[in-house]
C-alpha cells in the first residue's frame, strides 16, 4: 500500500517509514499541512498518516481539505497526536479522521494500531 | 335453490298408498269372487246334473217301452256331448245292460255317479246310470274364477292409476310448487309467489299463502325500515354526549343498557352489562349518599322524573360532573321496575358556573366595598345604588331606588346636572366630571365630585355615575398637607447630615476605585502569567517529547534487531536507554496530568475492560526491577469487568506499584483485589519502609519527599502520589487509602466504582 506520511519531524518521519518499509509499504513524504494536501489530491495514496502539529495549517485543517478532494472522501486518515492533545478526541473525529494514536510511536505495534482503526471504520 | 324430489317424498308416499290399496282390493275382491263363484257354480252343477238325469230318463221311458234303442243310443250319445258328463249307461228292469256310451278321455277317478230308475206307463222298465266328472267341473269353475280375477285385477288396477293421476294432479303437485317457493326463500327474499291460479280449494289456499308472503314481505320491509331508524338513534346518541342508561331497580342499580359512547368516560358497555363495574362504584363517594337517597325519595313519591347533579370516577380516575335526567318506569301494580335515563357531561359548565360566581364575587366587592359610591340612572330614575352611596346620603337602598334621582340634588345644581344628563342620554360629548351638592337624609347638602359615563343596562342607554365624598376628601387632603410639611421639615434636616456622610463616602468610593484598578491590572497580569504557564508547560512538554519519541522509537527498533545484530553488552545498554526514556516520558506526562487537573482540564475516557488484563501490564512493568531487587511478588485478581477510564486506571495502580518497589528492600510485594457492593479495592502492600502517622497526610502533598533512609538513592519528583490522588478522584470517582507501619510496610489501596457513569 501507499501510505502519505504527513510529519515536519524529520526523525519521526525516518521512524515511520522504516516501520512502513519493514512491512513492505510505499511511504509517501509530506513536511507540512498544505504539501500534505497536494500530495493527497495528485498520489491519491492508501492510508494517510496526519502530524497534528504543523508549521503552516494544522492536521485538522489539512484532513478537511483532503475530505473536499473527491476522490479523497473515504480515504483512511490517521491522526498522530501528542500525548497533551488526547483530549481532543472530539475535535479529530469531526475534522474527518478515521481515528487516532498518541506519540510515543511505537514501532513494535504502529501497523496494529493502523490496522485496527481502518477496520474499525469512521465513526 | 333446486328442488330435489325425496324417497320420503309425498308423491312415493302416495305411489305406494294407492299400490297397498290396490293390492288389499284385488286380494279381497279376489278371495270373496272365488269363493262366491265356486259355490253358486257347483250348486249349479249339482242342480244340473239332477236336471239331466231327470230329464233324460224321462225321454228315454217312451223309447225303452218301444224297444227302440237305437233312438237310445243316438239321445245318449247326444247328452254325453254335454262337458261334464263322463259316462251313460241304460239298463232294463232285470238290469241287463241295453246301451252305453263313455267319453274316452276322462279318468275314471273322482267320478259322481247318479242312478235313476226310468218309469214307464206301467212301471219300471228300466234304469239310468250317469258317471259325472267331477275333475272336469271344477276345471270349469277354475277357468271362470281366473277369468274373473284378471278381470277384477285390471279394473283395480286402472282404477289405481286414475286415483294417482287425480291424487298428483290435485295434491302432490300443488304441494311441490309450495315447497319450492318455500324453500326458495331467504332472509329478506321473500320476493317469489307460488303460480296456481286455479278456482278449487288449492288455488284459494295459493292465494292465501301469496297473501302471507306479500304481507310478510312488507312487514320485512317495515323490519328494515325499523332497524335503519334504531341504527340512526343509536347513531345519534354515540355521536352525541348524552349516554343513555337503562338501569334495573336492583342493589348496585345494574345496568341493562348503556350506549357506546359511555367510552368517553373510559369504560366500555360491556364492563357494565356483565356486571364487572356497578353503577354505583362509577359514583363519587362523597354524592353516593345524597343521589341514593334522591332516588329513592322519587321512586316512593310516584314522580315519573326528576334530574340529578352528581360526579362519576372515569375509569382513569378523573372526576367529571354529570347532569343525569331520570325517568322512572313501573309494572301495572307501581313498583319500580327500571330507571331509564341520559347522562350528560356537565364538567365545564360547572367550571364555567364557578368562575362565573368567582368574577361575579369579586366585582361585587369591588363595587360594594370600595370607597366610592356608584348609582345607576335609567329614565331619569335611580336603578342601582351601592352600600357606599348609600352612606353618604343616609338612605337605605330601599328607600332610594326607584325614586327620581333629581329629587337627591341639591337645588343649585340641578338645572346643569339634568341638562349634562339629558345630552349624555342623547350621545353628545359633555363634562364627565364635576361636583355637585347632595341631599342627604337629614336635610344636609354634602358636596360630592361625579365622574358620569354612558353605560348599557339592562340592554338600555343608562348613565352610571361615580360619587365620591368630598368632605372626607378634603379633610385627608389637610391632614396630608400638615404630614407632609412635617415631613418635608424632617427631610431637610436628614439631607445635610446625609451630604456630609455622603462627602466621606465619596471619598472613601474613590479610594476603592484607585485599589479596584490596581487589582483589576494584577489579576490581568496574573490571567497572562497562567496563559504563559500553560503555553509553557504545552511547548516544553512538546519541545521534550520530541526528541525522547525518537530516544524510544529508535532503540526499540534497534533492540528488535532491524538494523542488525546486538551483542549482548550492546542490548543491556540500549535497553537501559529505552527504560530511561520512558521514564522521563511518564514524568513529562505526570507533570501534563496535574497542569490538566489543576486547571479542571481532565478528560476521562470510559471503557469496559478486565481488571486483570490491566494488572498483567502493570506488573509487566515493574516486573524487571522487582526481580533485580530480589522481591517476591503476590498477585491475586479477581476476574471481574470494569466499566471505567482504563488508562487512568493502569496509570493509579502502576504508580502505587512503582512506589512499592521503590521504597522495599526486601520481602514481599502483594496486591489483592477485592469487590464490595458495586466498588473494588485494590490493595498494593509492601513490606518496606513505611510512613510514620504524622507524616501520612505529607504524602499526597506535591514536590514534598518524605525524609526516609532511602530518599536520597530513590529518584522521584514528589508528584507520584499526588497525581494518583487526583486522578483517583477526578477520573476513576473513587479514593485512596494508606495503612502504614513505620519501618515494617504500607498498604495503598484505590477504592473506585466498578461502573463509572459518563461524566458532563
Amino acid at each position: 500500500m501507499r501510505v502519505l506520511v504527513v510529519e515536519d519531524n524529520p526523525v519521526n518521519m525516518k521512524l515511520i517509514t522504516l516501520v512502513l518499509k519493514k512491512h513492505g509499504h510505499e511511504p509517501l513524504f509530506a513536511t507540512c499541512g498544505e504539501e500534505g494536501v497536494e500530495k493527497a489530491a495528485s498520489e491519491h495514496p492508501d492510508i494517510i498518516l496526519m502530524d497534528i502539529l504543523l508549521p503552516d495549517i494544522d492536521g485538522l485543517e489539512a484532513t478537511r481539505r483532503i475530505r473536499n478532494i473527491g476522490t479523497m472522501k473515504d480515504t483512511p486518515i490517521i491522526a498522530i497526536t501528542s500525548y497533551a492533545m488526547a483530549g481532543d478526541r472530539e475535535k479529530i473525529l469531526e475534522a474527518g479522521c478515521n481515528g487516532y494514536f498518541e506519540k510515543p510511536i511505537n514501532p513494535l505495534t504502529i501497523m496494529d494500531e493502523i490496522e485496527k482503526i481502518i477496520q474499525r471504520g469512521r465513526p | 335453490m333446486k328442488y330435489i324430489p325425496r324417497s320420503d317424498s309425498l308423491k312415493a308416499k302416495s305411489i305406494l298408498l294407492i299400490i297397498i290399496i290396490v293390492t288389499v282390493c284385488i286380494s279381497a275382491s279376489a278371495l270373496i269372487a272365488s269363493h262366491l263363484v265356486h259355490e253358486q257354480m257347483t250348486a249349479n252343477y249339482d242342480n244340473n246334473k239332477e236336471t239331466t238325469v231327470e230329464s233324460l230318463s224321462i225321454s228315454l221311458a217312451p223309447m225303452l217301452e218301444l224297444y227302440d234303442y237305437k233312438l237310445v243310443e243316438r239321445t245318449i250319445t247326444s247328452t254325453l256331448e254335454f262337458d261334464s258328463v263322463a259316462y251313460i249307461t241304460v239298463r232294463d228292469e232285470s238290469g241287463t245292460l241295453i246301451r252305453t256310451s263313455a267319453k274316452e278321455d276322462i279318468p275314471v277317478e273322482s267320478l259322481d255317479v247318479v242312478n235313476v230308475d226310468i218309469i214307464g206307463n206301467e212301471g219300471l222298465i228300466g234304469s239310468l246310470e250317469i258317471g259325472f266328472s267331477n275333475a272336469r267341473i271344477n276345471e270349469h269353475i277354475r277357468r271362470t274364477i281366473s277369468a274373473l280375477i284378471f278381470g277384477l285385477m285390471g279394473f283395480f288396477i286402472l282404477a289405481g292409476v286414475a286415483l294417482y293421476i287425480l291424487v298428483s294432479r290435485h295434491i302432490v303437485e300443488p304441494l311441490e310448487t309450495f315447497t319450492k317457493t318455500i324453500e326458495g326463500y331467504s332472509p329478506g327474499n321473500i320476493s317469489d309467489r307460488v303460480k296456481i291460479n286455479r278456482n278449487d280449494d288449492i288455488g284459494a289456499l295459493a292465494a292465501s299463502f301469496n297473501r302471507m308472503a306479500e304481507n310478510l314481505e312488507q312487514a320485512d320491509d317495515k323490519t328494515q325500515i325499523a332497524l335503519q331508524k334504531l341504527k340512526e338513534l343509536e347513531f345519534i346518541i354515540n355521536q352525541s354526549q348524552v349516554i343513555a342508561f337503562l338501569w334495573r331497580n336492583a342493589e348496585g342499580w345494574p345496568v341493562e343498557f348503556v350506549s357506546e359512547n359511555i367510552k368517553q368516560f373510559g369504560y366500555t358497555p360491556q364492563d357494565f352489562i356483565d356486571g364487572d363495574i356497578a353503577y354505583t362504584d362509577i359514583i363519587h363517594s362523597d354524592d353516593m349518599e345524597r343521589v341514593g337517597n334522591e332516588v329513592d325519595m322519587y321512586s316512593e313519591q310516584g314522580i315519573t322524573e326528576f334530574r340529578q347533579e352528581y360526579r362519576i370516577i372515569t375509569k382513569s380516575g378523573d372526576i367529571r360532573w354529570t347532569d343525569d335526567v331520570t325517568w322512572i318506569r313501573r309494572d301495572q301494580n307501581g313498583n319500580v321496575t327500571h330507571y331509564q335515563g341520559i347522562v350528560f357531561d356537565i364538567t365545564e359548565r360547572k367550571r364555567a358556573e364557578e368562575n362565573l360566581r368567582d368574577s361575579e364575587m369579586k366585582y361585587s366587592t369591588l363595587v360594594e366595598k370600595g370607597n366610592d359610591g356608584i348609582i345607576i340612572i335609567q329614565d331619569g330614575i335611580l336603578k342601582y345604588v351601592n352600600s357606599v352611596m348609600c352612606e353618604i346620603a343616609g338612605f337605605t337602598k330601599e328607600e332610594i331606588v326607584g325614586k327620581p334621582f333629581l329629587d337627591y340634588v341639591s337645588l343649585e345644581y340641578r338645572d346643569i346636572v339634568m341638562e349634562r344628563y339629558e345630552k349624555r342620554m342623547m350621545g353628545n360629548d359633555v363634562p364627565n366630571r364635576y361636583e355637585i351638592g347632595i341631599i342627604s337624609k337629614n336635610g344636609q347638602t354634602t358636596p360630592v365630585e361625579i365622574n358620569a359615563t354612558l353605560i348599557e343596562y339592562d340592554d338600555k342607554p343608562a348613565d352610571m355615575a361615580i360619587i365620591r365624598d368630598n368632605t372626607e376628601q378634603k379633610q385627608i387632603k389637610d391632614e396630608m398637607q400638615k404630614l407632609n410639611a412635617e415631613l418635608e421639615l424632617r427631610i431637610s434636616e436628614r439631607t445635610a447630615d446625609l451630604q456630609n456622610n455622603q462627602q466621606a463616602l465619596v471619598n472613601v468610593v474613590e479610594d476603592l476605585n484607585v485599589t479596584t484598578e490596581e487589582l483589576q491590572n494584577a489579576n490581568k497580569r496574573l490571567q497572562e502569567l497562567d496563559r504563559l504557564k500553560s503555553m509553557f508547560i504545552a511547548r516544553t512538554s512538546h519541545e521534550l517529547r520530541t526528541p525522547l519519541n525518537s530516544i524510544i522509537g529508535f532503540t526499540s527498533i534497534l533492540l528488535e534487531g532491524w538494523s542488525g545484530e546486538l551483542n549482548p553488552e550492546q542490548t543491556e545498554q540500549l535497553e537501559m536507554v529505552h527504560t530511561s526514556g520512558k521514564h522521563l516520558l511518564n514524568l513529562i506526562n505526570d507533570v501534563i496530568d496535574i497542569s490538566k487537573i489543576e486547571a479542571g482540564k481532565l478528560d476521562v475516557f470510559i471503557s469496559e475492560f478486565k481488571l486483570r488484563e490491566v494488572m498483567d501490564e502493570a506488573v509487566s512493568v515493574v516486573r524487571n526491577d522487582i526481580d533485580e531487587k530480589g522481591l517476591t511478588l503476590t498477585v491475586e485478581v479477581e476476574d471481574i469487568t470494569l466499566i471505567s477510564d482504563r488508562r487512568r486506571l493502569l496509570q493509579s495502580i502502576l504508580n502505587l506499584l512503582s512506589n512499592a518497589v521503590k521504597f522495599t528492600e526486601k520481602g514481599n510485594i502483594s496486591i489483592q483485589t477485592k469487590s464490595i457492593n458495586s466498588n473494588i479495592n485494590i490493595s498494593v502492600t509492601d513490606s518496606g519502609i513505611g510512613v510514620k502517622q504524622e507524616d501520612i497526610p505529607k504524602l499526597f502533598t506535591p514536590f514534598v519527599r518524605l525524609e526516609s533512609p532511602l530518599t536520597d538513592r530513590t529518584s522521584g519528583t514528589g508528584l507520584g502520589l499526588y497525581l494518583t490522588k487526583k486522578l483517583v478522584m477526578e477520573a476513576l470517582g473513587g479514593a485512596v487509602d494508606v495503612i502504614s507501619e513505620y519501618g515494617k510496610g504500607s498498604t495503598f489501596t484505590l477504592i473506585i466504582p466498578l461502573k463509572m457513569e459518563a461524566q458532563k
